[in-house]
């Protein structure tokens, strides 16, 4: 009787998850993903227009450890359950982060109404003005392989990122696509030299494979300061001979 | 000589009047032999239409009264099929229908033989709405030159009266049925005879032999809401029905029951209801009444499809284990999936009719194990995916225990390190604790130990406790961690006990306890002060909240009450709510005292329609997110204790509820209590399918009411969803799928599709509801006569109306005007004349409680006066009973009959001249023959019937 169970409770999930919903997407954002000299004083607002109705109320504007603007959290949604918005108070010369989603935890934050979540999401900007020095994003000074260039899979055994700043150390946001396909490197060793200013991740190349680099993008910002300033985004491609 | 010629001639004249006697003899024998014929033509004209229990039976409106008075049959039928023959194992609808006038009909011939009958007539499909659902009438129309009219005057009792039907009296409708001629086998064929037939079903009678049991009795028109439990009405009668209702007014009725019910038993009193004639108070007029009454009334108490209901007692009573549960549910659930006999493909259902999918099906086949089981465990079906969804929801079933309503997190920080002023790193301690809000929804004191058990095992398991960060940096987090809380940990936070009160009607914040652990974490944190300061911060979480009882104290024996999540979204915190923005901040500001602030989460009404912070709803609400029930107050999180007006303080032991807005079905007052029934017994009646919760929205059970019933709300969401999914509801389906008797051929139910009247006080349908109980009051005559005759409202119309065009316009669930094809479809016909729900003063206007008018039980229905509090109509402002109407009449309803009554007639012709007739009446009983399905022994389907004549006689020749 109790196998029946299961398998009538088999057949019925499998009978209605037919149609699953879509994933939430973010349509548009004010301030942009990336923006820089945004002027502080007249951003009163940071608004998020996505491509469904939300489930209302629940929102996750907030991540751990991240650069969140200064904020009541009052989240405003429009009549169309489409957009919402938070009130900020802004300082120039600052970099922010509003981590969407940024803990991924099952259920919670920007939904659907059918709860089909917003993958964790980094709205990154900087205010206009001069940063301090604490508040400069740090900027990266080279790579190997390089960028455009053939790289020998046999003397070529790591991809090796060097910043101008001292990183944080216990995460990276590198990317690697093999001819356009995502490599899972959840799992693979990565090192940062003491002064925390060279990355490094051991890599065995395929021949004859096109490659792309993200470092840091919307939904990863694991290249960052000490202080959770977040490097701005970089892109390199390469291949292997 | 002489004596020879007085002996031929009195030889002559002996064998004339020996030659005329046998002639006389031989034709009535052929007028006999004709009207056998009529019989068997009769009985195989109900075998063309009934032999697979698919059919209804209906009379057509008195008004306009039809030329000849007749009742008609409907069956589905292959469009494709020429002869419109019925079609095994579908169901009427208005799409497939056929029908037949239960009488002789004939063309014109000239073979041998019987003249053939004309082909069925289709109902035309698409049917405009503005067109009756009806048989047209017989072309060339039924008349006294072409029929027989069997609305003969004949001796009734001691007096005489008509052999169909009184009324209109003094000049009645004839009976007519038409003539079938019938030839012999000569060159050409010569008429030798002819026949007619007329056909009632027996069940648009009162059933005398088994109505009326227990009259003054505790099983009599009880208020099945009523505490304690009444005791259930005997299998053996037909729920309560008040035979002394076909009664004139001036009848003493009491004593006609006394009488009536004094010969015997349910089944054994009457052998023919002629008997009645000679009983005190039915004899003086049983020449007006004898058409509303009859002793041989039964039917299948089959589904629509002719399948045979499934019984929900039997099911589901004295079951124990939750496997043995979860197998009931499950099978309720898949009939439900199986013999559905909607309107509409299960396909094309919208997800809020709740038959299309199978998490509600199960939810609500659950639910109904739980409203009949008598444990306190509720029944656990396992976690399904709803559909176009993507994640699991636990489905399980409510018993009648206190409900989780509230979960607030509370934290308290101490011993802060910050001086006052400056930035830098500090330190404070900070505890957490957990509150919960149980919720009593029903009448009687409710005990935490009985639902979950009272062993080390009886818990309640929280995780995922909101992290406390500030400036970015994380101060407190503990959200991996199970809190495993047990029954012993839990305390009220005002009182002792375990006990969870009922609430107190009118009272809006009555029924609720909250319960308290003690300090479950101690932690000493550091937290940061910056230049641009900001307050600590709840970040978004998912608190799963797991109750779980256990009676035994062995694991295996765990079972799950609720099993839950509530999300939150980030908040700024404030350990105070007045306080102004430069303070609040509970790490910086306990170094000197204490500061506490809470994550505050209560029951929530629609995810959608909530306005912010405060409209929560019903804990027994199962959306399809496993945290749609929850509301978060992200404005408030104010719990210092030294601050009179906490946010966390003036939530305890306080049912935050409106459930106004939201009441979809019963609860429309937030104050009305109880807020839920349930039976934990066997049901009394189909009907209570209707307390069953749906989970589908907030206070929504299974819907047995009117489809335009309006919301009673502006609120902008809601006003659309309840609406939207009264007008497309369609659980009254369910009525007709289950059944609560044990006997599956039931005797003596009515067909709600009858028109058997005498005047306007008089009618078959008057027994079923002549003092029902409606609240606090039962019916009268005057409601009665709401009921069975037009009420004169343009919100309502009675049952009879169902066939006649309820002014102005048709009512948008009998749109075409037709008759009942399911006992469910009376509910909303029932619940309008209940609840007509016009607005406050009757007719229009916002209420101020209540949108329950009782248009059939008020005084003057539009008098708005009766309305107001403490008014002499106890029913005004309750909104408890609108489906009371339709339970108490639910299990002796039909709209299909077993037995009818065949009048018949044979005349022997010669020469165009009637040279004797044979007139009869016999009850004919159709015996469905029922095949169990080999996919599942559930279905039971029609496969098949047998024709008995179980009485026959002359009654001229």
């Amino acid at each position: 009787m109790k196998r029946l169970l299961q398998v009538t409770f088999l057949l019925g999930n499998c009978f209605v998850s037919g149609a699953l919903a879509d994933p939430l997407k973010l349509i548009s954002t004010s301030p942009e993903f990336w923006a820089t000299n945004v002027n502080a004083p007249s951003q009163k607002k940071i608004s998020l227009t996505f491509d469904q109705r939300l489930r209302s109320r629940l929102t996750d504007w907030v991540g751990l450890d991240v650069l969140s603007p200064p904020s009541d959290l009052q989240t405003t949604f429009s009549p169309d359950q489409m957009s919402c918005s938070i009130d900020v108070h802004l300082d120039p010369g600052r970099v922010y982060i509003c981590a969407l989603n940024g803990r991924g935890i099952p259920g919670v934050g920007f939904q659907t109404e059918k709860g089909a979540p917003l993958p964790p999401t980094f709205l990154v900007f900087q205010t206009a003005g001069t940063p301090t020095p604490d508040d400069a994003p740090p900027r990266v000074k080279g790579i190997i392989p390089t960028n455009g260039g053939q790289i020998d899979p046999a003397r070529t055994r790591a991809i090796v990122i060097t910043f101008d700043q001292p990183m944080g150390t216990k995460k990276h946001g590198l990317h690697v696509f093999e001819n356009n396909s995502p490599v899972d490197l959840s799992k693979v060793p990565f090192t940062y030299s003491p002064d925390g200013r060279t990355f490094t991740l051991p890599y065995n190349f395929r021949p004859g494979t096109q490659y792309r680099l993200e470092l840091n993008s919307v939904s990863d910002v694991g290249f960052s300061r000490a202080n959770r300033i977040p490097l701005w985004p970089v892109q390199i491609s390469f291949t292997t001979g | 000589m002489a004596l020879i010629i007085v002996i031929v001639v009195a030889y002559l004249a002996s064998t004339r009047i020996e030659r005329s006697t046998s002639s006389v003899y031989a034709n009535r024998l052929r007028a006999k032999i004709h009207a056998d014929s009529s019989l068997t033509a009769a009985i195989h004209l109900l075998r063309e239409s009934t032999r697979y229990g698919n059919y209804i039976t209906a009379m057509p409106a008195p008004s306009p009264t039809p030329a000849s008075i007749y009742t008609e049959i409907y069956r589905p039928t292959d469009p494709a099929d020429p002869n419109h023959g019925v079609k095994a194992d579908d169901y009427l609808q208005l799409s497939n229908a056929a029908g037949e006038i239960l009488v002789s009909r004939a063309t014109a011939g000239s073979s041998s033989g019987p003249d053939p009958r004309p082909s069925p007539d289709v109902v035309p499909t698409p049917l405009p709405a503005s067109s009756p659902f009806a048989l047209p009438s017989p072309s060339p129309a039924l008349s006294p030159g072409n029929s027989y009219d069997f609305n003969q005057i004949v001796t009734v009792g001691s007096g005489t009266g008509r052999l169909v039907q009184p009324s209109p009296s003094p000049t009645p409708s004839p009976a007519f049925g038409q003539w079938v001629n019938v030839r012999n086998n000569a060159s050409p064929p010569e008429v030798i005879g002819r026949y007619a037939f007329y056909i009632e079903d027996e069940s648009m009678k009162v059933n005398v032999n088994y109505v009326g049991n227990n009259i003054g009795g505790s099983n009599m028109r009880v208020n099945d809401l009523s505490s304690p439990i009444p005791a259930s009405t005997p299998t053996s009668q037909i729920q309560e029905i008040d035979p002394s209702a076909i009664l004139p007014t001036t009848a003493s009725r009491a004593t006609a029951d006394t009488t009536l019910t004094g010969l015997g038993n349910a089944g054994s009193r009457l052998p023919s209801r002629s008997t009645l004639g000679l009983l005190t108070q039915w004899a003086t007029t049983f020449s007006d009444y004898a058409h509303l009454a009859t002793a041989f009334s039964e039917d299948d108490n089959t589904t629509a499809r002719g399948w045979r209901r499934l019984d929900l007692n039997a099911l589901a009573s004295g079951v124990s284990g939750n496997a043995p549960k979860a197998a009931v549910a499950t099978r309720i659930a898949n009939w439900i999936r199986d013999a559905w006999t909607g309107p509409t493909p299960i396909a094309n259902l919208q997800d809020y009719q709740m038959f299309g999918d199978d998490w509600l099906r199960k939810q609500i086949a659950a639910n109904i194990v739980d409203y009949i089981d008598t444990d306190n465990t509720p029944t656990d079906m396992g976690d399904i995916v709803p559909s176009g969804f993507s994640i699991a929801v636990p489905v399980i079933g409510f018993k009648k225990t206190p409900y989780l309503a509230g979960v607030n997190v509370v934290y308290q920080a101490s011993n802060s390190t910050y001086p006052g002023s400056g930035t830098g790193t500090f330190t404070a301690t900070i505890k957490m604790k957990v509150q919960f809000l149980f919720l009593n929804l029903y009448d009687t004191t409710l005990d935490l130990a009985a639902a979950m058990g009272n062993t080390t095992l009886s818990r309640v398991e929280v995780k995922g406790v909101p992290i406390v960060q500030k400036n970015g940096n994380t101060v407190y987090d503990v959200s991996s961690q199970t809190w495993t809380i047990k029954l012993s940990d839990l305390t009220p936070v005002n009182g002792s006990g375990t006990t969870v009160p009922a609430g107190t009607d009118g009272t809006t914040t009555s029924g609720a306890r909250t319960f308290q652990t003690n300090w479950l974490d101690t932690q000493t944190v550091s937290f940061t002060v910056a230049k641009s300061d900001q307050p600590p911060k709840f970040l978004a979480q998912s608190i799963t909240v797991k109750w779980i009882g256990n009676r035994t104290g062995n694991a295996a024996d765990d079972y799950r009450i609720d099993d839950t999540a509530i999300v939150t979204s980030a908040v700024t915190t404030k350990w105070c709510k007045t306080c102004g923005s430069s303070s609040g901040d509970f790490l910086k500001e306990s170094n000197s005292t204490t500061r506490q602030i809470a994550s505050i989460n209560y029951i929530s009404g629609y995810q959608g329609a909530i306005v912010s912070g405060a409209t929560p709803g019903d804990p027994r609400y199962r959306g399809r997110l496993v945290s749609d029930r929850w509301n978060f107050d992200n404005t408030r999180t104010d719990a210092d204790p030294s601050d009179p007006s906490n946010k966390l303080d003036s939530v305890v032991d306080t049912v935050d509820i409106n459930a106004r807005p939201y009441g979809f079905d019963w609860f429309d007052f937030s104050g009305d209590r109880p807020l839920a029934f349930i039976r934990n017994g066997p049901m009394m009646n189909i009907g209570e399918l209707g307390n069953v919760a749906a989970c589908e929205y907030p206070w929504r059970t299974l819907y047995l009411q009117y489809p335009e019933r309006p919301a009673n709300t502006t609120a902008a969401v809601p006003a659309v969803d309840i609406p939207l999914r009264r007008g497309h509801s369609v659980d009254y389906v369910l009525a007709d799928l289950f059944r609560t008797q044990s006997v599956q051929t039931r005797m003596g139910a009515i067909n709600i599709n009858t028109q058997q009247q005498l005047g306007i006080q008089q009618r078959a349908l008057g027994p079923l509801f002549l003092g029902v109980p409606i609240g606090a009051q039962n019916l009268s005559q005057t409601a009665l006569d709401r009921i069975d005759n037009d009420p004169g409202s343009a919100l309502a119309a009675s049952v009879s109306n169902r066939r006649a065009i309820p002014a102005p316009t048709p009512f948008p669930d009998n749109g075409p005007i037709r008759p009942f094809f399911q006992a469910g479809e009376l509910a909303s016909v029932l619940s309008r004349l209940v609840n007509t729900s016009p607005g406050g003063s009757g007719t229009t206007g916002s209420p101020g409680r209540s949108t329950v008018s009782y248009d059939i039980l008020r005084t003057t229905a539009t008098n708005s006066s009766e309305k107001v509090s403490g008014s002499t109509n106890g029913n005004i402002q309750r909104d408890m009973q609108v489906e009371q109407l339709f339970r108490e009449v639910s299990n002796s309803i039909t709209t299909r009959g077993n037995v009818f009554r065949v009048l018949y007639v044979g005349q022997a012709l010669k020469n165009g001249l009637v040279q004797a007739e044979y007139l009869g009446e016999a009850f004919v009983e159709r015996q469905g023959q029922f095949t169990v399905d080999a996919s599942n022994p559930d279905i039971t389907r029609t496969t098949g019937s047998i024709y008995k004549t179980i009485a026959n006689r002359v009654i001229t020749e």
